[in-house]
């Protein structure tokens, strides 16, 4: 069966964030608690950091782990701990 | 790092990084003990709040994950080096527990080959909404060209793990199916993605056309 349009439309996305040098999932998964907390404390993305955004932006699923601790951390903020 | 005076300590999980190092680590059962039970409830509440988001709460299931959450974080305790705080570090393993569960559960009994199988990519496919022939003309030249790469470029393997993960099967997954590891199997993809990139790009088609084509709906 043919790719649909929203598959190809999600391959033109992988395309347009290919870069030369790009972190591996388990490369990103390594570092994602350093990312986390420097978004949580609004510190600047930089050297390592900006490969690991662009591999969230390319990545549906590191992007969607990412969420989840996000979600995770703030649930347990929310609870006051 | 400084005993910490557990007549002053902080309560339940409001603890600090130092505090928790120290007490998932003390030879005092009662102090590791009462620790392991704030971890394992500040991680029960984020995971509930996270994965009940995306629909996917059982009780069952979310203990199991904690469970095997506490033996990862406490095997990896002495390798904590502070880039984050214990928080993050401990809720991101446990989120990566949950995710590796998930997928063996969702995925472990879909065959790869009946996924991808019949996978082709059809030049003809129309994306996005396109107004003007001119549009439509110049998308359908970039995925003659696409199609053109992927026949000519890309390997079996290639293209079946692109079309895998297009289909929602996490990488991880096929990795594990191809009996290669992600690591190698992500230089395989970036490879190939490389290839069309540069093809089309070699082609006239810049990344342009590319985000044109997303950008119109895709």
């Amino acid at each position: 069966m043919a790719l649909n349009s929203q598959q190809v439309g999600w391959l033109l996305n992988m395309i347009q964030e290919t870069h030369d040098v790009e972190l591996s999932c388990p490369q990103c998964g390594e570092v994602l608690d350093h990312y986390v907390q420097r978004i949580l404390d609004g510190e600047p993305i930089d050297g390592l950091m900006i490969q690991v955004k662009d591999h969230l932006r390319a990545c549906s699923g590191c992007n969607d782990q990412f969420q989840m601790v996000l979600d995770a951390l703030e649930a347990i903020e929310a609870d006051g701990e | 790092m400084n005993a910490p005076d557990h007549g002053q300590r902080s309560a339940g999980a409001r603890r600090s990084d130092d505090e928790w190092l120290a007490d998932l680590a003390s030879t005092d059962e009662a102090i590791r003990g009462a620790a392991l039970v704030d971890l394992q409830e500040m991680l029960l509440r984020g995971l509930a709040a996270s994965l009940s988001k995306r629909g996917k709460v059982d009780d069952a299931f979310l203990e199991d994950i904690v469970q095997e959450s506490l033996l990862k974080i406490l095997d990896k305790l002495s390798s904590f080096e502070g880039r984050s705080k214990f928080r993050t570090w401990a809720v991101t393993i446990a989120v990566r527990t949950a995710v590796s569960s998930m997928r063996r559960k969702e995925w472990g009994n879909v065959s790869l080959d009946a996924l991808t199988a019949d996978a082709n990519f059809d030049p003809g496919v129309s994306v996005g909404n396109l107004e003007t022939a001119e549009d439509r003309a110049r998308q359908s030249a970039m995925f003659l060209q696409l199609h053109e790469l992927i026949e000519s470029e890309l390997s079996e393997k290639q293209w079946t793990a692109i079309t895998a993960e297009l289909r929602g099967m996490p990488l991880a997954e096929v990795a594990e199916k191809q009996n290669t590891n992600p690591n190698a199997l992500y230089k395989v993809l970036h490879d190939a993605r490389k290839k069309l990139r540069r093809g089309l790009e070699a082609a006239g088609f810049t990344i342009d056309d590319v985000k044109a084509a997303l950008n119109r709906g895709a």
